[in-house]
């Protein structure tokens, strides 16, 4: 059973808990030159959401051309490897945001006083956990892309993530300003905190769903020379 | 025990040659079992086919015979069978050459019999 | 577990380049093949085609009947252990050793841990090392024990010991024939190093540009050819007996010629009957060459 993702989280066993080492002692230099409290606050606030979304998709993209090729060649199929791949997707970023969480967690115990950011909204966590999930299974389409087609793959899988976070900005700064006023209200307000977990999870979901659906397009033909 | 096969015949017919020349020698005693393929296989480092190839050739010369479910073993007999077979090929490849040679380079009947004995008695041994 | 690994009319393009043309293939079971092909032949193509990892444009591969493409029963039963080679940061190469085989038992159905301890052991692996960190020695040992340890029906090989020295090649060979004795796997054995393993496989398969030349008993492949080598003029005779189809290759020295031909060295004899020539059977090795490699002038 799941033999890839099996696999995959025993190879980077060491890989993952590294580059958290090596994050979180470059915040601490950064951090321990701080002042202020908002500037703390705000570094580790901005680099939180920069670590949690960035590292997942870069990793993961980085990671899955060698994974499917070491699949591949195991003799696993290609519809196994496709069925485990958004396995693969939840049990890395569950590891490397259980670890990064941690890790920011301690740094404000650390400089704060406190285990969390004094701006700290439930509701914009559980956007940021979702958002890491559809950067981790975005990151795996890019991996893909460029498995298949090389540098044109990874060049256009890149210009398509950008151009797909521009999308998704644009629509928000050009929607109606009642849509803008939902979306607000749903992540800041106390008592929507269930709505907005709710609402992030399913449109990670959708994310990955959509990367699932056209994974398929390039796994089903994926070839190992 | 690799590598110490010739390149000039094939390697069964070499195998063979080599449980025969044991026959001879008493290494392979009548009536007593003879190498496996499997065992000549990985004693030569040769696949068990051509193993097989050789042993099937004694077989079928009568010089080797199967026990179902045991093994081969010599036939009785099996010696003398070399002996003659040996002998029948001495002719084919040495004796007749040797008339050829002989005949080319002039050589009567007389002087050859003359030179086998010579080279009989140099050599010892009871070539009359 | 007699179930043919069957190829039919395999043709590969590379973009507007076909390496394979109409290959056509039986792999019986139970039988050690040598495959032996120059430097882009096709040969891990092939045998990549054959294992449903790398696609192929028109034709079909089955086992045991049913095809293999996706079919994870067929897959099961095969084994293809490709060369290993340093090459970037994520890879095959990042693992440790210790981890590549642990993956390896996830893997494959048939595995045996026992033996690919024992067999790391006899080849003195450092388990915790990185497979990039290696020698190419060593390496070449990783991929033998991947397949050796996998105990697939069908396990092939793709240059198992292109990074082995002399003394561990002929360990290697006996190592094979060990396992083979035991088991009757099916096993392809892709190789460079001809001569040595010749005595190895049962069966040849020589493959030239994309295509398979010969499937043959090794035996008999080898007995089909002879070196006929004398005066020009008698080794030309005995040519114009023969056919000139029959000469693969011609060769001078000084006053001497020598060809190649394609009929063994007794009916080579029969043909030079008169003639002053030295008739010699050739090896697997410059059989190979004989064949693959290119003709010079046929002067016959």
């Amino acid at each position: 059973m799941l033999k890839t993702t099996r696999f995959c989280l025993w190879s980077y066993r060491w890989a993952v808990p590294a580059m958290m080492g090596i994050i979180f002692l470059v915040m601490l230099i950064n951090l321990t030159g701080s002042r202020t409290r908002e500037g703390m606050t705000g570094y580790i606030s901005s680099m939180g959401i920069m670590y949690l979304t960035l590292l997942p998709f870069l990793f993961s993209a980085m990671q899955t051309p060698s994974t499917v090729r070491f699949a591949l060649t195991m003799g696993q199929t290609r519809r196994r490897l496709w069925v485990e791949m958004p396995c693969v997707t939840v049990a890395l970023t569950l590891f490397m945001d259980i670890g990064m969480c941690a890790m920011f967690a301690l740094q404000c115990r650390i400089f704060l006083g406190q285990w969390l950011p004094d701006a700290f909204v439930p509701a914009l966590l559980a956007l940021l956990v979702a958002a890491s999930f559809s950067f981790t299974a975005l990151g795996q389409l890019l991996g893909l892309l460029g498995h298949r087609f090389g540098g044109r793959g990874w060049l256009g899988g890149i210009v398509g993530v950008l151009a797909l976070i521009t999308a998704v900005v644009l629509a928000f700064v050009f929607a109606p300003l009642p849509v803008q006023m939902n979306f607000v209200r749903l992540f800041f307000e106390p008592n929507q905190t269930l709505a907005a977990v709710v609402a992030s999870a399913l449109g990670a979901l959708a994310v990955c769903g959509a990367v699932q659906g056209a994974s398929w397009l390039l796994l089903r033909r994926i070839c190992v020379k | 025990m690799t590598g110490n096969f010739s390149d000039g015949t094939s390697i069964y017919l070499q195998i063979a040659e080599m449980l025969e020349n044991d026959i001879l020698r008493g290494v392979l005693e009548e009536e007593g079992q003879a190498p496996s393929t499997n065992e000549l296989a990985r004693a030569y480092s040769i696949n068990p086919a051509t193993a097989t190839k050789g042993i099937n050739l004694l077989v079928d010369e009568g010089i080797l015979y199967k026990r179902r479910g045991i093994g081969m073993f010599v036939s009785k007999g099996g010696r003398q069978r070399i002996m003659q077979k040996r002998k029948e090929a001495f002719f084919e490849t040495y004796v007749k050459r040797l008339v050829r040679e002989a005949k080319a380079l002039g050589i009567t009947q007389k002087e050859l019999a003359a030179m086998l004995t010579k080279a009989g008695g140099e050599q010892g041994g009871n070539n009359e | 577990m007699s179930k043919v690994l069957s190829a039919q009319h395999i043709i590969k393009n590379y973009g507007k380049k076909q390496v394979l043309h109409d290959v056509n293939i039986d792999i019986e079971p139970g039988v050690i093949y040598g495959l032996i092909g120059r430097n882009g032949a096709g040969k891990t193509t092939l045998l990549s085609i054959l294992t449903a990892q790398n696609t192929w444009n028109e034709g079909s591969v089955t086992y045991g009947g049913a095809p293999v493409w996706e079919n994870e029963t067929a897959l099961a039963d095969i084994c293809f252990s490709r060369e290993l080679s340093p090459t970037m940061m994520f890879g095959e190469n990042t693992y440790k050793v210790r981890d590549y085989l642990k993956a390896a038992a996830t893997y494959y159905p048939h595995w045996d841990s026992a033996y690919a301890d024992r067999l790391v052991q006899r080849f003195g692996l450092e388990t915790k090392k990185k497979i990039s960190k290696l020698s190419k020695g060593m390496m070449s040992m990783v991929t033998i024990i991947l397949a050796m340890a996998s105990r697939a029906p069908i396990t092939i090989l793709d240059e198992p010991v292109a990074g082995l020295d002399v003394v561990a090649r002929e360990d290697f060979y006996k190592l094979l024939l060990e396992d083979y004795t035991e088991t009757h796997r099916t096993f392809i054995i892709s190789t460079h190093i001809i001569e040595e393993a010749a005595n190895v496989f049962e069966k040849v398969i020589i493959m030239k540009d994309g295509a398979i030349a010969e499937v043959a008993e090794t035996e008999s492949f080898v007995a089909s050819f002879s070196f006929v080598s004398g005066r020009e003029e008698d080794v030309a005779d005995v040519c114009a007996r023969l056919g000139a189809s029959k000469v693969l290759r011609t060769e001078h020295f000084g006053r001497q010629t020598g060809v190649a031909l394609r009929v063994s060295p007794s009916t080579a004899q029969q043909a030079a009957e008169g003639l002053s020539v030295d008739i010699s059977p050739v090896n697997l090795q410059k059989a190979f060459v004989y064949m693959v490699g290119e003709k010079e002038d046929i002067s016959c």
